[in-house]
């Protein structure tokens, strides 16, 4: 008998699993050899261990990558042979995940610098530790480590420029989240299931009701934790407060892990369990996120929060597509979302931003123009597609009302005054951004079969987001009354946020619910 | 009780002007999940959840094991939350969310 390939299937599978488990553990391992180096020998080099540890994480993710064409289905790999062991878990929607994840890790190589401090190293290390495990994790209870690993790292590193009111103003909002997460798990446990995922292929077997009440919670902490409206206030804050390699970390991967949560917590077993009022609700916030980020992208005038709130609206789609079972397209946007948001994050620090004027040179107002098309999801990119993928659900008006509102977001985009200096090249953050962008694209559209529209289709879309783009611009332009509007009428107080929390969850639950009581 | 605590926790977290009531009143909230889900393990009169040779009847253990890491990550958050409260008074010496710019 031939046993080579059994023997090879073998192996490509132990060397996953080896490397599915480890991928978290590697800046743990960094951590702790950099702690040694410097409380026992007095070496500082806590730098060189958070670049070790980046590229060993983004040489795994790639040998992951390639391993996954081996590998067919899902796994579930256990630490002991117990119902309650510690899960590791692997599906081919986490390699989105991972690909957005490792863009920014790329990324950060040419300005780790940036972080300052040792301390900063270390939290750094911590927080790639949370990200990455919050990917291979297989259970509920994990996921809420590695989540709380990731946000508390977070807080920290968003203070690197010592601003620390965006910083507490996450905190609150990620406490709350982490509260009525920890809710959900409680009502999960209590309605039979185990923390697994696998806990999808038996959820009939369990109570429904306390069931439908976890994946509600969930739900709840999900919206919070991902950005909807109309809790996204402390996304800009954020995003302003922290320096590039930190705002490029949160837009491409701390905000869709809302998504990934949203995706294995909410919508699968939503979906299997057939409630669809939940899935409605997720539309409808969806939605109201995706309006509400483009106006508020006009009245913001920092560039780094027109950019943050454009995160929102991308949340906004994704969402929306993952409702309507478009997971596909949703993941493939979450990917290619990373690299073009972190090519503006870097871009802007190569800015010169004066009051409202962006100079720069014509090389990288070319790259921010290939940025734009993204945002925008001008055709051909790969976003122009992804969006139309929409087109597929039996609603007319969704395809014009994701037009209008990109319109407004370039519009938001380009309501400053462009001056061309003459020199200034761009970095070697941004050309690998731009690299992965095209490498990104060149894969989804391999994978697709590019799915190109019809001329007069693309004709008439070309035309709403210019006539949006163009009337959003001209009105900002020529109304400066928009310039002064106070933020606290657009954001709110912390208080007012809070409450609207608790209204939302109060209010969805009675429409939720109103179906079981019968 | 626990939905009493849970109330009163909300209440603060809305109301409360001073961030380090409303770090507080997090922690009450938090902890009143923890509360719940240890309950929800607990049978009267069983034995506390160690390995021995007798056959006795004990409390579910797994509510008591995750919980005790829901606490210590909520230490952690208590803490980090105060220190950053801190410096936030050190740079504009105020800790009231109405004199807060972008709060």
């Amino acid at each position: 008998m031939n046993f080579e390939p059994l023997l090879q299937t073998l192996q490509v599978e132990e060397l996953f699993r080896i490397l599915w488990i480890s991928y978290p553990i590697i800046p743990l391992i960094t951590m702790m050899i950099a702690l040694a180096l410097k409380y026992l020998f007095a070496k500082q080099k806590i730098i060189y261990a958070a670049g070790v540890s980046l590229i060993l994480q983004i040489l795994t993710a790639a040998a992951i990558i390639l391993l996954s064409r081996e590998i067919s289905g899902e796994r579930y790999y256990q630490l002991m042979d117990s119902r309650i062991s510690i899960t590791f878990h692997y599906g081919i929607e986490k390699l989105y995940f991972m690909g957005a994840l490792t863009v920014p890790m790329i990324l950060a190589l040419f300005r780790l610098k940036s972080l300052n401090t040792p301390e900063m190293y270390l939290i750094f290390l911590f927080y790639l530790a949370g990200c990455s495990g919050l990917i291979v994790t297989g259970d509920v209870f994990n996921f809420f480590v590695f989540y709380e690993l990731m946000i508390m790292g977070a807080y920290v590193l968003i203070s690197v420029k010592h601003e620390y009111s965006a910083s507490v103003k996450y905190m609150v909002f990620g406490a709350v989240s982490s509260a009525i997460f920890l809710g959900g798990i409680v009502v999960l446990y209590s309605s039979g299931a185990y923390f697994s995922f696998s806990f999808l292929y038996q959820i009939h077997d369990y109570e429904t009701y306390p069931m439908i009440i976890a994946i509600y919670l969930f739900c709840i902490a999900f919206f919070i934790k991902g950005a909807f409206l109309p809790v996204s206030g402390w996304v800009a804050p954020c995003h302003s407060a922290a320096n590039s390699l930190v705002s490029s970390f949160l837009a491409s991967y701390t905000i869709f892990t809302g998504i990934l949560g949203l995706y294995y917590l909410v919508i699968l077993p939503a979906e299997i369990l057939g409630a669809d009022q939940l899935l409605t609700i997720i539309r409808i916030i969806s939605l109201l996120t995706i309006g509400a980020a483009s106006l508020i992208i006009f009245f913001e005038r920092e560039y780094k929060r027109v950019i943050a709130a454009s995160t929102v609206y991308t949340i906004g789609i994704v969402g929306l597509l993952m409702s309507h079972g478009l997971q596909i397209p949703a993941l493939w946007y979450v990917l290619i979302h990373a690299p073009y948001k972190s090519l503006l994050f870097y871009m802007y620090e190569e800015f010169e931003d004066n009051d409202s004027t962006i100079k720069a040179s014509l090389l990288l107002f070319i790259l921010f123009g290939i940025a734009l098309l993204y945002t925008g999801g001008f055709f051909p990119s790969a976003t122009s597609t992804i969006k139309l993928s929409l087109g597929s659900v039996d609603i007319a008006w969704y395809k014009w009302f994701i037009l209008v509102t990109a319109g407004i977001l370039i519009g938001g985009f380009t309501k400053y005054r462009f001056k061309v200096r003459a020199r200034g090249i761009p970095s070697a953050a941004s050309i690998t951004a731009l690299l992965i962008i095209i490498g990104y694209s060149s894969v989804y559209f391999s994978s697709t079969g590019f799915p190109l529209p019809s001329w007069r289709d693309m004709l008439i879309e070309y035309l709403v987001l210019l006539t949006a783009a163009g009337i959003s611009r001209t009105l900002y332009m020529r109304a400066p009354v928009l310039h002064n509007v106070d933020k606290k009428t657009i954001y709110r107080n912390l208080n007012q946020e809070l409450l609207l929390i608790f209204v939302i969850l109060i209010t969805v639950g009675i429409w939720m619910f109103f179906p079981y009581a019968g | 009780m626990s939905l009493i605590i849970l109330a009163i926790g909300i209440f603060g977290l809305i109301t409360a002007d001073n961030l380090i009531k409303k770090i507080m009143c997090l922690s009450v909230i938090e902890n009143t999940i923890i509360l719940n889900f240890i309950s929800s393990g607990y049978i009267t009169g069983a034995a506390a959840p160690i390995l021995t040779a007798k056959d006795i009847a004990t409390v579910d253990p797994v509510p008591q094991a995750l919980m005790l890491t829901a606490i210590v990550i909520g230490v952690c958050f208590n803490s980090l939350a105060i220190a950053c409260i801190v410096k936030l008074h050190e740079k504009t010496s105020t800790v009231l969310v109405s004199e807060l710019h972008e709060f």
